[in-house]
C-alpha cells in the first residue's frame, strides 16, 4: 500500500483553511470581511490569523481609516503554495472517493 | 505516514475540499452589483430614442441630456462604491473589469465630447467600443453570453456603416437587448445566484 501524505496542521484547521482559501481568491481582504464570510468571532479570527502569520502564510497590515483601525490580510507565496499542497494531499488521500463524488 | 483513510475521515476530508472551493469562489465574487447599470444605459437610450423619434424636442439635446444623466449616475455610483470598498476586498478580476469599462467608457466620452464625427461613424464607433468592452469582459469571466453580446454589438457596427436608415431601430435593438435584457438577466439571475 502506498504511503499517504500527512496534512499541514497549520492549514488543516477549518477557520485557517477558510481564511487561506478566501485570500487565494481575493488579492487582499479586510478583517471584518473575513469575519463576516467565515462567521468567526473577532477573538477566534485573530488567533487563527496570528498562527497563519507566524507560519509565514499570510501578511497582515495594520493601519487606520480615520480613527477606525483597519487590518488587511493577504496570502503570501508560501501561503498559496501551502494551500495548493494541502489540496493536492487531500485529493491523494481521498483518491477514488473524490472522483466518485466529483468534488 | 498513514496508509489508509477511514470512512469518517473521508467524509471530513471531502468537507474540507468543499470548504476550500466555497471560500475561493467567495473571495472571487464581487461584493458590488453592477448589472443594473446595463439596465440604466439601455433605458436611457430607449427614452432618448422614443423622445427624439416623436419630435418632442431637439433630438441632439435629448440625447445629451439622457446619456449625460446616465453618465452622472454611473460616475456617482462608481465613486460611492470605490469609497465603500476601499481596502475591503480587491480581486485582480474585479480590477481588470473595472479598468476595461473605465478605459472604454472614457474613450467613448472623449469621442462624443469632441464632436466632429457624423452620425454613422459615431454610432459605428460607439457600437464597436461597447462591443469590445463586452467581449473583453466575457473573455475575462469566461462567460459565453457576454461574448455573444459583444459580437452582436460588432454586428451592429457593420449594419450602422451600411445603412443610415437602420440607425433608429439599431439603437433600439441594442439598447433593449444588450442593455435592458442583458442587465435584467444579470440582476435577476446572476447576481441573485
Amino acid at each position: 500500500v502506498a504511503e499517504l501524505p500527512e496534512l499541514d496542521p497549520v492549514v488543516h484547521a477549518p477557520v485557517r483553511l477558510a481564511i487561506l482559501s478566501i485570500l487565494a481568491g481575493a488579492e487582499e481582504a479586510e478583517f471584518t470581511y473575513l469575519r463576516d464570510k467565515i462567521g468567526a468571532s473577532d477573538g477566534n479570527l485573530s488567533v487563527h490569523l496570528s498562527k497563519l502569520e507566524a507560519a509565514g502564510y499570510i501578511a497582515i497590515q495594520k493601519s487606520y481609516a480615520g480613527k477606525k483601525p483597519l487590518t488587511r490580510c493577504r496570502a503570501t507565496e508560501e501561503g498559496r503554495a501551502a494551500l495548493a499542497e494541502y489540496v493536492k494531499s487531500l485529493k491523494r488521500l481521498l483518491g477514488k472517493e473524490l472522483t466518485k463524488k466529483r468534488y | 505516514m498513514k496508509e489508509t483513510v477511514s470512512e469518517d475521515e473521508t467524509g471530513e476530508l471531502a468537507r474540507r475540499i468543499e470548504l476550500v472551493e466555497t471560500m475561493i469562489s467567495e473571495g472571487r465574487r464581487s461584493t458590488e452589483r453592477w448589472g443594473w447599470l446595463f439596465v440604466l444605459w439601455g433605458v436611457g437610450q430607449l427614452v432618448a430614442l422614443g423622445w427624439s423619434q416623436y419630435g418632442l424636442g431637439s433630438s441632439e439635446l435629448i440625447w445629451h441630456v439622457a446619456l449625460g444623466a446616465c453618465g452622472v449616475v454611473t460616475l456617482g455610483w462608481a465613486l460611492w462604491v470605490g469609497l465603500r470598498q476601499r481596502g475591503r476586498k480587491e480581486t485582480l478580476v474585479g480590477r481588470a473589469l473595472g479598468a476595461v469599462w473605465w478605459a472604454i467608457g472614457s474613450t467613448l466620452f472623449l469621442i462624443v465630447s469632441l464632436g466632429g464625427l457624423a452620425e454613422a461613424p459615431l454610432l459605428g464607433t460607439a457600437f464597436a467600443l461597447v462591443g469590445a468592452a463586452n467581449l473583453i469582459s466575457g473573455v475575462i469571466l469566461s462567460w459565453r453570453l457576454q461574448i455573444v453580446v459583444g459580437l452582436a454589438y460588432w454586428g451592429a457596427t457593420v449594419v450602422a456603416s451600411l445603412s443610415s436608415s437602420a440607425h433608429p431601430w439599431l439603437i433600439g435593438v441594442t439598447a433593449a437587448g444588450g442593455g435592458v435584457a442583458f442587465g435584467l438577466y444579470i440582476v435577476l439571475v446572476k447576481e441573485r445566484g
